[in-house]
This record gives structure tokens, sequence and C-alpha cells, in this order.
């Protein structure tokens, strides 16, 4: 009975130390449930100074005024089963850029996102061999991911001004793929996220608040990617660095699209979690892009300071 | 100490009885630069381009010292009539003011004028040069280089029969944030004699391409004087943006679509 007893503990602790970094530990989505919890809640937040921006022709140009974002949002997530769980981000955007002559604050409202992902396989799953309970450690975790963006916030079509802008002002959906892998046991792990994102056709009546002809216009189709390596420290922290990017097509105007405006940048993430309890996750974040010609194009370079404080209900359910 | 004292109370009465007078006034040309002389039979001018010792394409401030007979000239009116020639082909005229007034403030006789080419080998610029009705100068030769940041946009306006020249002003060297945007408009039938248009309106779109997108608190060019109108242009970040100018004149639309001023926000 005490040997019983001890296989059980060991396997929990495996479980629970593992989910500390699995899924929660990449360090773009925090509302991702391991699963042994069944809800979390997240406060967030992000302090994004912007640097400068790449031009059409891959230049960086250095932005000579105080500009930046900071975003605290409010998120959570449910796991429905072993396979599906769902989350929601809610941000609040604070913008400051420091032009003379122009309005420099706005705030609002940003665009809410609801997630979800669809888990095909979870590592270290047990299954029966022979009357026996064992761990399956070949199979790495993979997940369907998916999520809408709706723009709830204020689009340049209405806001009085580039700092009351708080949102894209369109739909937005995404698909992709979530993938990570232990290398070595409750140490260092690997992951990759990959997704596409598509966005719907805003019809813009006013720009600025002022009447315009009408036109229709198109964010291009875009690719994200990430790939991340975590190490856990021991059971109460770990540390991540994360290499991602995307690519955007050219957005086009009325069905035509405007030549030599697709997007691309790299940055690169590096994380740190804190577990003081199983139930609690503090992580800070550092984000930055490279302020360097022909690391990005007609894109926005910036060094970015996030900090994540998470809550999560366990779960108590046999999955 | 009382030596001391006194050496440094005399430092300070002697530092601040400097011979130096910082209310002189200041060179009333010295934000201008001369780019010719010109000197006939008593009869001498002096040419000077705002900020530049040469003459650009599109818009220059420019002024002219006048002297007859050694003496400085500042009363009455002097006019400046560039013309262009060609080696095939008829030559033309451009926009220029067509009286320049004396300005006591920069002590010359002041205006403007707008190059609509630049001088190479098979096109020269030659100018008259008048004062007062009572001493002339013909047909002198000078250069007209391309600069950076200057604009001009040319265009046949079939309802109205007229050519119209648009002329940027400012900004040629554009920031990041609010700039300055003035224009000049001229209109001509032969392009001998330009008329400035004081009657026209103007709406203004800056866009960034690239980006996809524009920029709010922009405001709308307005007539001023001499065919000179004046707004503002917001571009919100560094990089190529194009402001697109929709211009009104009698209720018409004479602007071509589109019309557009390229600047290259720093």
């Amino acid at each position: 009975m005490k040997k019983l007893l001890l296989i059980l503990f060991i396997v929990l602790l495996a479980k629970a130390s593992y989910s500390q970094v699995c899924c929660g530990g990449g360090v773009y989505d925090v509302a991702v449930l391991s699963l042994n919890k069944r809800a979390l809640f997240n406060v967030g937040y992000k302090f994004d100074n912007y640097l400068g921006v790449w031009n059409s022709d891959n230049q960086w140009r250095k932005l000579s005024q105080t500009s930046y974002q900071m975003t605290p949002t409010f998120s959570g997530a449910y796991r429905f089963n072993k396979q599906l769980q769902a989350g929601i981000l809610v941000p609040f955007v604070i913008n400051k850029n420091e032009l003379p002559e122009l309005p420099q604050n706005g705030s609002g409202i940003g665009d809410v996102v609801l997630s979800g992902r669809y888990e095909i396989f979870h590592e270290y799953t047990l299954f029966k061999d022979k009357d026996k309970f064992k761990t399956d450690k070949k199979t790495p975790y993979l997940a369907l991911t998916f999520g809408m963006t709706f723009p709830t916030g204020k689009s340049d079509e209405i806001a009085n001004s580039e700092v009351d802008i708080t949102g894209k002002g369109f739909y937005t959906t995404s698909l992709g793929l979530s993938f990570i892998k232990t290398i070595l046991k409750d140490k260092v792990q690997i992951g990759s996220d990959i997704s596409w994102q598509h966005s719907f056709d805003k019809t813009y009546n006013k720009y600025y608040g002022a009447e315009v002809p009408s036109y229709k216009r198109n964010q291009g189709e875009r690719f994200n990617y990430s790939f991340t390596a975590n190490y856990l420290i021991n059971f109460y922290n770990s540390v991540s660095l994360s290499l991602g990017g995307f690519y955007q097509d050219k957005y086009s105007i009325d069905g035509t699209s405007i030549g030599n405006s697709n997007e691309n940048a790299f940055s690169m993430i590096t994380s740190y979690t804190y577990y003081p309890k199983t139930y609690i996750r503090v992580s800070p974040l550092i984000k930055w892009n490279i302020p360097t010609t022909g690391w990005g194009k007609n894109a926005t370079g910036s060094i970015l300071f996030g900090l994540n404080l998470v809550y999560y209900l366990e779960n108590l359910e046999d999955l | 100490m009382n030596k001391l004292l006194l050496l440094i109370f005399c430092t300070i009465v002697f530092a601040s009885c400097s011979k130096e007078n910082p209310t002189a006034p200041a060179d009333p040309v010295s934000s201008y630069t001369k780019v010719l002389t010109l000197d006939s039979a008593g009869f001498k001018i002096e040419m000077y381009n705002e900020s530049s010792s040469i003459l650009f394409v599109g818009y220059n401030e420019i002024g002219f010292k006048v002297y007859v007979n050694n003496v400085e000239k500042k009363t009455g009116f002097f006019k400046y009539t560039p013309i262009m020639f060609h080696t095939s082909g008829p030559g033309h005229a451009t926009p220029v003011q067509s009286e320049f007034q004396y300005d006591n403030s920069k002590g010359m006789f002041k205006g403007y004028v707008c190059y609509s080419m630049l001088s190479d080998t098979t096109s020269f610029w030659f100018a008259d040069y008048n004062y007062n009705n009572e001493n002339l100068l013909k047909k002198k030769q000078f250069d007209v280089v391309l600069g950076t940041g200057n604009q001009m946009r040319i265009w046949f306006d079939a309802s109205s029969s007229l050519l119209y020249n648009l002329t940027l002003i400012t900004p040629k060297d554009p920031v990041v944030g609010l700039n300055d945007f003035k224009v000049i408009l001229h209109t001509t039938t032969d392009q001998t004699t330009y008329t400035e248009v004081s009657n026209a309106q103007m709406y203004i779109r800056p866009w960034m391409s690239s980006h996809g997108h524009g920029s709010s608190s922009n405001v709308n060019p307005v007539f001023t004087n001499h065919g000179k109108y004046e707004g503002k242009c917001n571009l919100t970040m560094p990089g190529l943006w194009y402001v697109f100018d929709s211009i009104i004149v009698n209720n018409q639309t004479i602007s071509p679509n589109p019309l557009y001023l390229v600047f290259d926000a720093r």
C-alpha cells in the first residue's frame, strides 16, 4: 500500500511540475491551461516602448519622440475536458505619443480576443500495457489553436487622434498549431507556435471622424511563428527564451493590393516565471526587436516589458 | 582674506562691464546668401536666396539689393523676369512674384520665384532685372539645379483650359509630427505670364502607403497672400508619406486625380 501511495505521489508530482511550464510556459499566451488546471484568471500588464519603424526598404528609422503603449489586460481560460479549452482576453489600452501641438494621451478598451485550443496529444499521459500503467514519454504535446479578435476598440475610423486608437476596427480569425516536447524531463522543453491570421474587410465611411468617400480596406494575411525553449530551474522557478516574428502580406484598398506594403518583423522574448504556489504564477517578461536595418519591414520596433499574475483553479476531476 | 574678497569683487565687476553689446541689431540679410552680382553701367544688382547660394528647382525665397551709381535703392519696386530657352522648341517663363517691394527688415527687395526646370546642356535660364522701370539689365544667364525637398506639380485642366502650377514652400525637411504645410498656386494660359490663384479651396490627406494609414489633426491650407496657402500636415511616423491635395476653384475640382506631394518624414 505504501508503495502504491509513493508511486501515486511521484506521478502526481511529475504531472504538477510538468504543468508549471507546459502550455503556460510559452511566453505568448498565458491564458492556457495544463491538464491539471480547470480555469485561470490572469491580470497582465505590458509596457511597449516604441523605438522606431522599418520602412519599405527595410531601413530602420529611429523615433525621436517618446511614444509608448501600456496595456493592462484581464484574461481567463476554462478547460471543458481533456481536449478542449477556451480563453478570453480583455485589454485596456493606454497610449502616449509626445509630439508637439498634437494630443499626447489616449486610452480605452481594446479589441477583445476569444481563443480556444483542441489538444490532440498530451505529454506524459498514462497508458495501460499488460495490466500495468505506463507513462508515454514519446508523444509530444500538440494542439490546434483557433481564435477570433473582435473590434471592440476604437479604430482610426472614429478616433479623434492617433493616441485615441485602441483597436484595429475589423474582425480577425486565427488558426494555428502549438507544439511542445520535453527534452529533459522536468528540466528542458522546446516548443513552437505557428498561426495564420485572416482579417475581414473594413469599410470606411469616416476617417478620424471626418466623412470620406466609402472604401474597403483589407489587411493582408498574416503568419506568426515562434520557437521557445523553457528551462525549469527548480520546482518554483523557470526561465524561457523565445524567438518569433511574423510575415504579413500586402494590404488592399477596394480589392487592389498596394505594392510593397507587406510587413515582417523578428523579435526575441525572455521571461522568468515564479510559482510560489501550484495555483499562482508570476511571469515578468521582456520582448525586444533588433533596431537595425534589415530586421523588419513596414513594422514598428519596440522594447516591451510585461508582467502576468495568474491564479489557477485546480482540476480535481480525472480527465 | 580681505584681499581675496576684493579680488573676487573686482573680477565680477569687470566681467560684467564687457564691451560686447548683446542688443546690437543683427545683420538683416544674414539669413540670406548672395547668389550672384550683376554690374553694368552704374546699375548693380545683388541677388540673394534664403539659406542657400544656389537657386533650386521649385520655390525660392529671394531678394535683391539694388545700387544705382553706388547708391543703394530702398524705395520703388523691382521686377525679376526669368525665362528658359531650349535648344529646340519654344522658351517659357516661370511663376515669379510680379513686383518685389523693399523689405526694411531684410534690407532688400524681397519676393519669390518658382523655377519649373533645371539648367542643363539643352535648357538655359536667362533673366531680365528691372528697377522702377528706370534701370534695366536684360538676358543675363544663370543656373538652376535640383534641390532636395523642393517639389512642383504642373498639370493642364481641360475644363478651364488653364495650366496650373502647384509649388511646395514647406516642409522641405519634414519631421515626424505636425508640419507647416505651405504651397503656392499659379495658373497660366501661355506659360509666359503666370497669375497667383487666390480663390482656391484645398483639402489635404496625408497617407502612408506602405503602412496603409493616414493621420489625424491635419489642417486644410487656406489662402494667405500672393497665391500662398497655409495649413498643417501630420506625418505621424518616420517614412514615406503622400500628401494628397484636392483643389477646387470656382466650385470646380481643378486638381488631377491623384495630385500629391511626397515627403520622407524623419
